[in-house]
């Protein structure tokens, strides 16, 4: 487990509605995963290639986590951002 | 851990808010940004590169209607779909919006909200919209958040006023007691059923500074 940068700019939180142990943190500084609240936090950017934005996820399907870069792509994860497989577009 | 510590004493405290982060060393991001642009479509239009203000909220929502997504930010509105990217959407007020929720059992009601406007409210995916800003003492909202599951209550962070809450779906706003996070640029706010809220949840606040959870009802 790690951490969030301490003192880092955070633009964006998510949480599971199904399971508000799991959140999500954007910023700067990449995309991040806690399974306790925010207490701990692990970095979830494999395969994600830029800075985000933003996070969101499905309501209805939590493990789809949605985050947009900086430059405009949409990256959608299936697996709780445990792997980001493919831009999906940016325009 | 002196984390675990803080939580303990913050929930001895009603309206203290937690940072969310531990203390130790940040870890490696991805180096490289323009390599995700790299052999990807056109990026023209209002998603362009560019640099993030050092006051801006962007904000997210997934619609569960079709699977598209709404952005929220300095240029307004905006829906992204796999095949068409990112669409303006018309709204009163077209630029500086700092945020964006859907109404996850009827998609079709969303709320958008800016410095400068309030809140804004559609009960048709977008194609009009209504200001609700009833009780706001400003109008300068540079976060929004929905209820996890109350689809009629909303909150607003306010610069320089704190954190307003309709409880029926934007008709009536009214101050909640909680003087907010230590931080008090939000950028967002995310509400959570985390249990230990004597309520129906907290919020976080994401902030420059990190991301806060209230210990306060909401």
């Amino acid at each position: 487990m790690g951490s969030l940068p301490t003192h880092s700019m955070i633009r964006s939180v998510a949480v599971d509605p199904l399971n508000p142990q799991r959140v999500y943190a954007a910023g700067p500084a990449g995309l991040f995963r806690s399974d306790d609240g925010g207490l701990t936090w692990e970095t979830a950017n494999d395969g994600l290639k830029g800075e985000p934005l933003a996070v969101t996820l499905d309501p209805a399907s939590p493990q789809t986590v949605v985050a947009v870069l900086t430059d405009g792509s949409v990256w959608r994860s299936a697996d709780g951002a445990t792997t980001w497989p493919a831009v999906e577009a940016g325009k | 851990m002196m984390l675990h510590r803080s939580t303990k004493l913050a929930i001895l405290f009603v309206g203290a808010w937690l940072l969310a982060a531990c203390a130790s060393a940040a870890p490696a991001q991805p180096a490289d940004p323009l390599a995700a642009s790299s052999g990807q479509p056109d990026l023209a239009g209002p998603s362009v590169p560019r640099e993030i203000g050092p006051s801006e909220s962007v904000a997210l929502a997934y619609d569960p209607a079709d699977g598209s997504l709404l952005k929220a930010d300095r240029d307004g509105l905006f829906r992204w779909r796999a095949d068409s990217g990112w669409q303006a959407i018309d709204t009163p007020h077209t630029y500086g919006l700092s945020g964006v929720v859907i109404n996850p059992d009827q998609p079709t009601t969303m709320y958008a909200s800016g410095p400068e406007l309030g809140v804004l409210r559609s009960d048709d995916g977008g194609a009009t919209w209504r200001v609700i800003n009833n009780g706001l003492p400003s109008l300068d909202v540079t976060a929004l958040a929905l209820h996890s599951f109350r689809r009629e209550t909303l909150y607003v962070w306010l610069r320089d006023e704190g954190i307003y809450r309709t409880e029926d779906g934007g008709l009536s706003w009214k101050r909640v007691p909680d003087q907010g996070p230590p931080d008090t640029d939000v950028r967002s706010l995310t509400h959570s059923t985390l249990p230990g809220s004597m309520n129906t949840g907290r919020l976080y606040a994401a902030t420059p500074t990190g991301a806060y959870l209230s210990m306060d009802c909401f």
